[in-house]
């Protein structure tokens, strides 16, 4: 199997929204990270991919199966953490265990009771008096407690601290290792994804900008400082997008080795999601 | 798919309690009624009505939470979760399961309350009643169970039973109402009815038709995504 998630011209139309034409892969054995603003679409993907979304065009391949009818086999090794805490909050952590034993023939409790004390989570508290960080916290532990091969993460270090994170980011890692396992992975905080992602899918209003190697599409992109002048030299088919400043200006541009003369810094992965939203 | 029914029957718990309660508090209140003007034939008949009416309101209480512990997994995105781990079909016999199991309990502590009531007073004992808290669990049961589709729909366990009980009052109700209206002897026509051809047989028969129609219509709803 080459690839462990696979949209081919997935469409899927909302009264307020759309998503149009998208077209993902991710290889096996790779982490993707998929970027973008509020609202671009990153949550409808990731119920697309899981099957959750009415049944629209194209197709959406998970594991080698259609997602629309997974198979029980397919869905144990799949490990899910939703934006914010999707479980019951009246539960605590040794109740959840047995729900989970109950959903998953995979899950082990010892895996996820060792998570919980790495994660510092109490046992007995109910979920309703977690903090934002706690629950992302035993979201995370809950997808990894089943011996998954294929993550799916939706803003999984979202009001994390930065040890914590740190910790979490080592974690995926970790899990990394198997040359089997694959993780999908949308998130806001994109520096994260300096550190961990093979691959960048940014999707703006419902459809895919780009889907690149992160190493190659840090490489192409670069930011221009130049003058006004200098900005009326550039081609405008070249401008992604642009940021004008009082004293000079900010263009962010894949053609840069065709402007020899003007300063050119490497951007960021936020910068890149910046710029291009921007112009948008 | 018993991690969602244990879920399910765990987090609800004070539902039951509850109508423990109002079953324990209902049976001493009305066992001591009985027992004190069990020598007028008047009142057994009256109390035992009472008790009908009890045996009723902890049955609703045991399966009110049914629709609403739906609509709670539906906002939480717990339903979402659990249905990115088992299949649809899964899903929905386990919401089944927890409507059975309710039911069962529901039945169980009024059988309970009658067979307490029966002891305390002798002159009451009847096989029909039990029979008839059997019916009984089953249409409460099954009013919950077809308000589920409409759960999905609506996102609100109240808006959907608000709509079934319409349906209910213009299509039990109403026809009860127009062949009093309509026939001359339409008590007996209706007494009729309800002690000779609705047998407590036909009521499970119509019973598991109901539940099989409503659970693929469920299914289908489910299937179709976008539960959340």
């Amino acid at each position: 199997m080459e690839n462990c998630i696979e949209l081919k011209d997935v469409t899927r139309v909302y009264p307020k929204f759309k998503l149009n034409n998208i077209n993902l892969s991710v290889p096996c054995g790779s982490v993707m990270g998929f970027i973008g603003e509020n609202g671009a679409g990153k949550s409808t993907t990731i119920k697309a991919i899981l099957g959750l979304l009415k049944k629209g065009e194209g197709t959406v391949t998970v594991l080698g199966e259609d997602a629309s009818g997974l198979s029980s086999q397919i869905k144990e090794q799949i490990g899910v953490v939703f934006d914010g805490l999707a479980f019951p909050a009246n539960l605590n952590a040794k109740q959840l265990d047995k729900v989970m034993s109950g959903i998953y023939k995979t899950w082990d409790s010892a895996d996820f009771f060792g998570y919980l004390n790495r994660f510092e989570l109490p046992l007995d508290k109910k979920f309703k008096s977690f903090s934002r960080g706690m629950e992302m916290r035993l979201s995370i532990a809950a997808a990894l407690s089943h011996n998954p091969r294929l993550l799916i993460l939706d803003e999984p270090t979202s009001g994390l601290d930065p040890v914590m994170r740190s910790e979490i980011l080592d974690i995926f890692m970790e899990f990394m290792q198997d040359e089997t396992h694959s993780i999908f992975i949308s998130t806001h905080i994109t520096s994260d994804l300096e550190h961990i992602a093979d691959y960048i899918c940014f999707i703006h209003k419902g459809s895919i900008i780009f889907t690149e190697e992160r190493n190659e599409m840090l490489e192409r992109h670069r930011i221009l400082k130049c003058t006004d002048d200098e900005l009326a030299r550039i081609d405008k088919a070249d401008i992604i997008g642009m940021r004008k400043g009082r004293y000079s200006n900010e263009v962010l541009t894949t053609a840069a080795e065709k402007y020899p003369d003007i300063a050119a810094d490497a951007p960021s992965i936020e910068e890149i999601m910046v710029y291009y939203v921007k112009e948008q | 798919m018993k991690g969602l029914v244990y879920a399910g029957l765990l987090l609800n718990k004070t539902y039951f309690i509850v109508a423990g309660l109002v079953a324990a508090a209902g049976t001493a209140l009305l066992s001591v009624m009985g027992n004190r003007m069990g020598s007028d034939p008047e009142m057994l008949p009256l109390i035992s009505i009472f008790m009908l009416g009890i045996q009723f309101v902890v049955m609703t209480i045991v399966e009110e939470y049914l629709a609403r512990d739906f609509e709670k997994n539906i906002k939480s995105r717990f339903a979402d979760y659990v249905l990115a781990g088992m299949s649809k079909t899964k899903f929905v016999t386990a919401e089944l399961l927890k409507n059975l199991i309710s039911m069962a309990i529901a039945f169980a502590i009024t059988v309970f309350m009658q067979l307490v009531f029966w002891a305390v007073n002798p002159g009451m004992i009847g096989a029909g009643r039990i029979l008839l808290l059997a019916a009984l669990a089953i249409i409460i049961g099954l009013i919950d169970w077809s308000s589920l589709p409409l759960v999905v729909y609506l996102k609100s366990a109240e808006k959907a039973g608000l709509i079934v009980g319409i349906i209910l009052g213009f299509g039990g109700v109403m026809p009860i109402m127009i062949i009093f209206n309509l026939f001359e002897n339409k008590w007996i026509i209706v007494m009729e009815f309800f002690s000779r051809d609705l047998t407590f047989f036909w009521v499970v028969g119509i019973g598991a038709l109901t539940y099989a129609l409503f659970y693929w219509i469920l299914l289908n709803r489910v299937r179709r995504g976008d539960v959340c």
